[in-house]
């Protein structure tokens, strides 16, 4: 499981007249790490759009492989078309790769320069050296980041805002740091927020006309958010004191689902299980609670609804067992589930297909589910 | 006092655990005698086999269907009460 996560939040807006933005965005993960890529392509409308595309998603693919940032971007140059009129190349990047560990490659390539913001407060510009690959200038950084800290990158539309109008000569990267000086603390490290108002600001001083795309990419590096997930009891019931260990000895949020399995953990720990009273008119079985557990449900049933809402999408303004199990779920970037396989012989001629009620299946369709939004998800099978 | 338990967890559920613990309390309610019977909700009784499952004073009763629910207050839980007789308190 990682133990750091990546808050990313990304605004954008396109050249006044165009509908189609020339900058692109994108992340990609690997088991360790992760790469946020940002270009921004010559010119404007769908040839840039189409340039910039193309870059991000090279990075983004190759980052998939062995390769490291350099090698990447050694092979980026190279397969950048290149303008023949002006000799450059037809688009710029900012690709940045954050390991789980805090450590932090950056390579730049005629963008502007990538700002940290030190406890997600206080601004300071990455300290870059340069190095020539294949002819071209890169600027290249090695560095760590701390939980709390953030990483904007931005592109020239932000950089240029207002040039010749509100802004003779353009909003600038001191601009920016000035505005990030005084913004950031009240925002606390809310990438979402951060990256709206650098946004905001540009195409205020653009006048609501931007003379050229402009893209924000915020990356806040902070602690990871676990929960483990207990449902079932073990093959055999000799296995259940270790399963019951393993769920207690985990960090993070702590989720029971299955009322046998409440009852077992309940006993475990000498304490009372209750019947959680507000979801009794739901259609799903209510759940309970256990004193230190942060959610207490039903098993089977309610674990195939969440799986089903989360591929169908939650009805609106539904509220039961399933939703809020989703609510802690999704809160947490990487989820264990302890899944006890035993089978219950009452499950049979209930008149709904068998499948449903193998508790591996259940926990293995939810997870698929969850892995798909980017959860990391761990399944342990007692 | 009186005390029944109805299961509510995944085999009771399918098979309208939900429901007889509902028409229970309006039983009850309708009888008048909610002062003298304790109704819970249980998330498993051990026994799904013979969902739904109600406990009375902790004697085990499988099958009350929402359809049996009426007679099985009339049957099961009435005559308690009217005798005075339940969990914890004295016979003698
Ligand atoms: S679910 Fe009712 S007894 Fe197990």
């Amino acid at each position: 499981m990682k133990r750091f996560a990546l808050d990313i939040a990304t605004r954008q807006f396109q050249k006044h007249g165009e509908d189609i933005a020339g900058d692109a965005f994108r992340v990609a993960q690997t088991p360790d790490s992760t790469i946020i890529s940002v270009s921004d392509g010559l010119g404007s409308g769908v040839k840039a759009n189409v340039l910039a595309t193309l870059t991000v998603e090279v990075a983004c693919g190759l980052s998939q492989g062995d390769l490291s940032l350099e090698d990447i971007v050694e092979t980026l140059i190279a397969t950048l078309p290149v303008c023949k009129w002006r000799s450059i190349a037809y688009s710029t990047f900012s690709v940045v790769r954050i390991y789980d560990t805090g450590r932090v490659t950056l390579a730049e390539y005629d963008c502007p320069p990538t700002l940290k913001l030190a406890g997600g407060i206080r601004p300071e510009f990455v300290e870059t050296f340069e190095r020539t690959v294949r002819d071209r200038n890169i600027r290249v950084a090695y560095f760590r980041m701390q939980p709390g800290d953030v990483l904007v990158q931005y592109t020239d539309g932000i950089v240029w805002a207002g040039v010749g109008q509100k802004l003779p000569m353009g909003w600038q990267e001191d601009g920016i740091f000035q505005f990030l000086s005084a913004t950031a603390p009240a925002l606390r490290g809310d990438c979402a927020a951060q990256a709206n108002r650098l946004a905001e600001q540009a195409l205020e001083y653009w006048e609501g006309a931007p003379g050229d795309d402009g893209t924000v990419v915020c990356a806040r590096y902070r602690k990871a958010r676990h929960a483990v997930l207990l449902t079932g009891p073990p093959s055999s019931p000799d296995r259940l004191p270790a399963m019951l260990q393993d769920f207690l000895g985990r960090e993070g949020t702590r989720l029971v689902c299955g009322g046998t399995t409440a009852h077992l953990l309940a006993r475990h720990l000498d304490v009372p299980l209750e019947v959680d009273d507000r979801f009794l008119d739901s259609d799903l079985p209510p759940g309970g609670k256990i004193r230190g557990m942060d959610l207490v449900t039903e098993g089977i049933l309610t674990l195939t609804r969440a799986a089903e809402y989360l591929r169908r999408g939650i009805p609106p303004g539904r509220s039961d067992a399933a939703t809020c199990l989703l609510d802690h779920l999704m809160d947490a970037d990487g989820i264990t589930f302890l899944v006890g396989t035993a089978r219950n012989p009452a499950h049979q001629n209930t008149g709904l297909p068998e499948s449903i009620f193998l508790r591996r299946v259940v926990a293995e369709e939810l997870a698929a589910q969850l892995r798909e939004r980017g959860k990391e998800v761990d399944l342990v099978f007692y | 006092m009186v005390d029944v338990r109805v299961c509510v967890g995944s085999s009771c559920h399918l098979r309208g655990g939900a429901k007889t613990l509902k028409l229970l309390h309006t039983l009850i309610n309708d009888a008048g005698v909610q002062g003298q019977v304790s109704l819970r909700a249980d998330l498993c009784l051990a026994s799904c086999l013979g969902a739904p499952n109600v406990l009375v004073d902790g004697e085990p009763f499988g099958g009350v269907t929402p359809d049996r629910a009426e007679d099985f207050f009339r049957e099961r839980i009435l005559p308690k009460v009217r005798n005075g007789v339940g969990a914890g308190d004295r016979l003698d």
